[in-house]
């Protein structure tokens, strides 16, 4: 008898069981059944397949025949939003072989509307929706049709600040002229960028709310001819022929970029359409990735008109980066390395010593190891405590970073029921938010660098794109680590349902 | 003496008032005849070799005068959104432009008759019947690359949520339309599985309107001015998914870590599939399945500066895994000469060549570029294997390529194809001593703006960097610099799209109408020709 039991309980843990897990899709809005919604069914044993299903009339699907095992089940439609999609977890057994999974999803939101000029000509534009408080990452963005339409769709439910970037310019006309002479400027006039509905500026913009489900219509764009400023930008300091990007970028950073990319001729690149304020231009040749020529210059814009202002573009030979432990020894490890004042960073390393293009002003370095600590960064005679460092105009040829293992301890534990959740840590500093870690909950602690965090849990298959980061970081718990401490976080689950309320909110 | 000078200035003002011509007329719709507001209208003309212009908007009846016209002869035009853009001319449909000959004291009043652009608007719907959720949809014509007839997207929209979708403000024309679902988008999957039966996987196959699996055997759909195409609808079904492994081979060292991806074949559209890397088995295998197809898998990596590429072709079966071995092979480092000849060549000094990609579909589909030094010579280096156009700027005015050679075979007039066994030198030689065809298009009406066309004949017809076009300037002359010496034909057509004569047969049946030329280098010939007339 005891030997049955014993052959039953292996036959079990290898899969000798016939699982079903079925349920039902629901919208979060109507509670209706689903049709059509992709289910996928994950498990984590070796051998087992992932499992996709297709949701009947009412929601409803089924999965049988399945192993013994640990399976995480999900639901997708194109006419609801991934990052709320919730995901469970359930485990197959012997014991339980019937699971029933209900799931929610939430339908995105639409904004639609036309961009016209003031005198009611369509103008080509692109239009972009941000939230409020994550800009300027925006979360949505459409180019305009030829009649003017655009429509900006998959979007959470909110409140949107909603910024239109027009191509067009304000009718002049020419009389006969050289075709080369440049066209005589109605001075200092054209179409800059707009804020819903004709702001010059995201603080004073009308947020447009939009509801799951919903589609707003009424978002339209008259565009009036303000006082703006063309720059030419002189590009120095470039290989001859060699193409480069020029942009610029409002110091609030309130405002989208504007890239005068295209525009590049002769060194100069007319960046066109800026209305009085701060700006900071950057310039970073293309083509090859060891030359790295990069600059950026302040911009100041007071009066509309023609502006002349310089990039100066530094040749800024690789720096040979090495990273080292306490005792000096070279030690593999990915890390990235990010520009603090926006100049074009390059691309995360993952190997212990690489030649790297850097131009001068300061960085910071993020190991991918969270377990390790950046001691300090050596660049060419001058060392910096911690992971912030500045390099000099003359770029040294060699930057050794020293990291050490990092003496704090952090514990998150989640109760998100059968919900499978993700920890989403976010490393804080006077910089802003420089890494996002994805940590599975768990009992054991995660040993972390000294510093303060901001701690989500969010549910596993929500993906953290950079708009939706910034304005979920508030709802985050704040934990501030000091060296060698040890802290034990119970942290809320934030369900799906709750991110679309406190969203739309 | 004030006095004088007012009464001087009075009279040679009233002079040039009464001499100066007047241009103004109306925008109308051709359809209706109702007056089109705000139409920009564009005048441009030559004035002593330089190009001059007007612009001007109509006023709410559809009215415009042009601003300081002197006597010359104009070319005029006005557009509006959502109407096709026109020249002055006669009205009948795919009549060429005309001139507008201006002289003093003329008034000139003309009616610009505003065609309105086409539309084609439906929906795209799944097996069941029901609307797809942001179904992907192109709109395809027929066109060229590289001198091949090619479709070509022309434009895009991505379909509601219920799969509607509309293409405004199209120009008329014969066009394909074509959707699919996005990106890996499952199709025909059950609700209720057995997964102890293995089910099959299955994606949606892009569909065209009117069926098909390519462009050429869909339903040409063609959009007259002003028509628009409503309830057009396209159903997308699910197909059987394949997959591919390659054992891989060839990289340079036992820790490499290629990039990899597979590429439709299908001259329409490039989707792009990466690939996994398994390091142990060295076998790459896509992430997810894919329709049953022909694929190019290519791959490239970097090692100690050295570029290493691979490329092969897989036939996907549905339900099935293609296997094949991939490649790698170095990419070369190409040595070469630019030598510039003939009058004024010391100008000439700071070329730049240029290798662009013959496809899109090579391992590495990315311009290389080098700057001869002060003696010409140069080195591109790492030059993946496959067809590389070779461009090179600038060419003097008046100057043409006189030859380009890889290792002593012509690329000039043939394909540079390179392999890891292509050898240099690759020797470009420029000459300031091109061709000059010039003459006059016999027409009855001489204010016609008459496209001459300078094809070459015999071996290099082929050659497409030998064709050369031009308009025809007021009173019928035309002149084309920089010509290749060789044989030519010279055409001039009423109206042509623009590669129009590259199509299969379309020369034969006008080649008498033209006529033959040779041309030497630095030679002047003269070529008067007649107007073929086409369209009506």
């Amino acid at each position: 008898m005891r030997l049955l039991a014993l052959a039953a309980a292996c036959a079990g843990a290898y899969g000798q069981v016939s699982g079903v897990i079925e349920g039902t899709i629901t919208d979060s809005v109507t509670k209706a059944g689903v049709r059509r919604a992709l289910v996928m069914i994950n498990g984590y044993q070796p051998g087992v397949q992932p499992v996709q299903l297709m949701t009947d009339a009412s929601g409803h699907f089924a999965a049988r025949g399945l192993a013994a095992g640990d399976y995480t089940v999900s639901a997708n439609h194109m006419s609801y939003l991934m990052f709320l999609n919730e995901a469970v977890k359930v485990s197959v057994s012997a014991e339980k072989t019937r699971h029933t999974v209900n799931l929610q999803m939430t339908p995105g939101a639409v904004i639609r509307g036309r961009v016209m000029t003031e005198d009611g000509e369509p103008c080509e534009a692109q239009v972009m929706a941000a939230k409020p408080n994550s800009l300027p990452m925006y979360l949505g963005g459409a180019s305009t049709e030829p009649d003017g339409e655009y429509t900006i769709s998959g979007l959470l439910p909110g409140r949107y600040v909603v910024a239109v970037r027009p191509h067009c310019m304000p009718f002049q006309p020419v009389p006969l002229q050289p075709v080369k002479q440049p066209l005589p400027r109605r001075r200092g006039t054209g179409y800059g960028i707009t804020f819903f509905p004709d702001s010059a500026s995201a603080g004073t913009a009308e947020p447009v709310l939009v509801r799951a489900a919903s589609v707003r219509t009424d978002v339209d764009f008259r565009l009036k001819a303000a006082a703006l400023a063309d720059v030419d930008v002189a590009v120095t300091g470039a290989e001859p022929g060699r193409p480069v990007n020029v942009w610029v970028k409002p110091e609030d950073q309130t405002g989208p970029y504007v890239d005068a990319s295209a525009g590049v001729n002769d060194g100069v690149a007319q960046i066109v359409g800026l209305r009085a304020g701060t700006y900071r231009l950057f310039a970073a040749e293309i083509g090859d990735p060891m030359t790295c020529r990069v600059g950026s210059a302040p911009l100041a814009v007071r009066e509309a008109g023609l502006l002349r202002a310089e990039v100066r573009l530094a040749p800024t030979p690789p720096v040979r980066v090495q990273v080292r432990d306490l005792e000096g020894k070279p030690m593999k490890l990915g890390y990235r390395l990010d520009s603090l004042n926006e100049a074009p960073s390059p691309p995360p390393a993952v190997d212990g010593e690489l030649m790297r293009c850097l131009s001068p002003g300061p960085w910071s370095v993020e190991p991918f190891d969270m377990g390790k600590a950046v001691v300090s960064v050596r660049v060419g005679t001058e060392t910096f405590r911690g992971a912030v460092l500045r390099v000099p105009e003359a770029v040294p040829d060699l930057m050794v970073i020293t990291v050490a293992q990092a003496t704090s301890r952090l514990q998150v534990n989640v109760d998100a029921g059968e919900q499978a959740a993700k920890v989403l840590v976010l490393r804080e500093s006077e910089y802003g938010r420089r890494g996002v870690w994805h940590w599975q909950p768990r009992s054991s602690a995660n040993v972390v660098p000294a510093g303060r965090y901001r701690l989500l849990a969010v549910p596993e298959n929500m993906p953290t794109m950079p708009g939706l980061l910034e304005a979920l970081a508030e709802m985050g718990e704040v934990v501030e680590l000091k060296d060698g401490e040890e802290r034990v976080v119970n942290l809320a689950f934030l369900s799906a349902e709750k991110i679309r309320l406190a969203l739309e909110k | 003496m004030v006095r004088l000078f007012l009464i001087f200035t009075s009279v040679f003002g009233a002079v040039l008032l009464a001499q100066a011509p007047v241009v103004r007329g109306r925008v109308v719709h051709a359809g209706t005849g109702d007056a089109i507001a705000k139409a920009v209208v564009r005048a441009t003309t030559k004035i002593g070799g330089e190009e001059y212009h007007a612009i001007e908007r109509t006023d709410g009846d559809g009215r415009f005068q042009l601003q300081g016209i002197v006597p010359a002869d104009y070319l005029i035009g006005a557009e509006k959104a959502g109407f096709l853009p026109r020249l002055f001319g006669p009205e009948e449909p795919g009549a060429p432009p005309q001139y507008l000959a201006v002289k003093a004291g003329d008034v000139h009043d003309i009616v610009l008759r505003l065609r309105p652009m086409t539309a084609i608007r439906g929906r795209v719907v799944d097996e069941t019947g029901e609307g797809v959720n942001m179904a992907q949809l192109q709109l395809l014509a027929r066109g060229f690359e590289r001198g091949k007839p090619a479709w070509q997207v022309v434009r895009e929209f991505g379909a509601d949520g219920q799969g509607q979708f509309r293409f405004e403000g199209l120009m008329p024309g014969r066009y394909v339309l074509a959707a699919m679902g996005l990106h890996g988008m499952k199709g025909g999957l059950p609700s209720d599985i057995d997964v102890s039966l293995k089910p099959v996987e299955r994606q949606y196959a892009p569909a065209f309107y009117g069926g098909g699996r390519e462009p050429s055997e869909a339903k040409l759909m063609e959009v007259r001015a002003g028509q628009v195409l409503e309830g057009i609808e396209l159903a997308l079904l699910p197909m059987e998914t394949g997959s591919i492994e390659m054992t891989v081979s060839g990289l340079p060292s036992e820790n490499s870590y290629p990039n990899l991806s597979a590429m439709t074949e299908s001259e329409w559209v490039l989707q792009r599939r990466n690939m996994t890397w398994d390091a142990q088995k060295r076998v790459a295998r896509l992430y997810e399945p894919v329709l049953p197809g022909r694929y190019h898998v290519v791959g490239h990596l970097e090692h100690e500066g050295r570029v290493y590429a691979a490329n092969a072709v897989v036939d996907v079966p549905a339900g099935g895994v293609a296997r094949a071995e991939l490649t790698f092979a170095p990419a070369i480092d190409l040595e070469g000469r630019v030598r510039v000849e003939g009058p004024g060549a010391e100008k000439f000094r700071d070329v730049k060549v240029t290798l662009l990609p013959g496809s899109v579909r090579q391992p590495i589909a990315s311009e290389l570029e080098a700057r001869p030094d002060k003696e010409g010579r140069f080195v591109i280096r790492n030059v993946p294997p496959g067809v590389w156009d070779i461009g090179v700027e600038p060419i003097p005015a008046g100057g043409y390529l006189k030859s380009m050679t890889l290792g002593g075979a012509d690329v000039l007039t043939k394909d540079m194809v390179i392999d890891a066994a292509s050898r240099g030198p690759l020797n470009v030689v420029v000459s300031t001593r091109g061709g000059v065809v010039k003459g006059s298009v016999e027409m009855e009406d001489k204010r016609t703006v008459a496209t001459v066309l300078l094809l070459p004949e015999g071996e290099f017809a082929h050659v497409i960097s030998f064709h050369q076009g031009a308009e025809t300037e007021p009173g019928g002359g035309f002149e084309m610099r920089g010509v290749t010496p060789g044989r030519y034909r010279v055409y001039a057509f009423n109206q042509i799209a623009p590669w129009e004569w590259l199509q299969d047969g379309f020369l034969d049946q006008y080649r008498e109408m033209g006529t033959a030329v040779e041309i030497g280098e630095e030679q002047t010939v003269e070529a008067n020709t007649k107007l073929i007339r086409r369209g009506r």
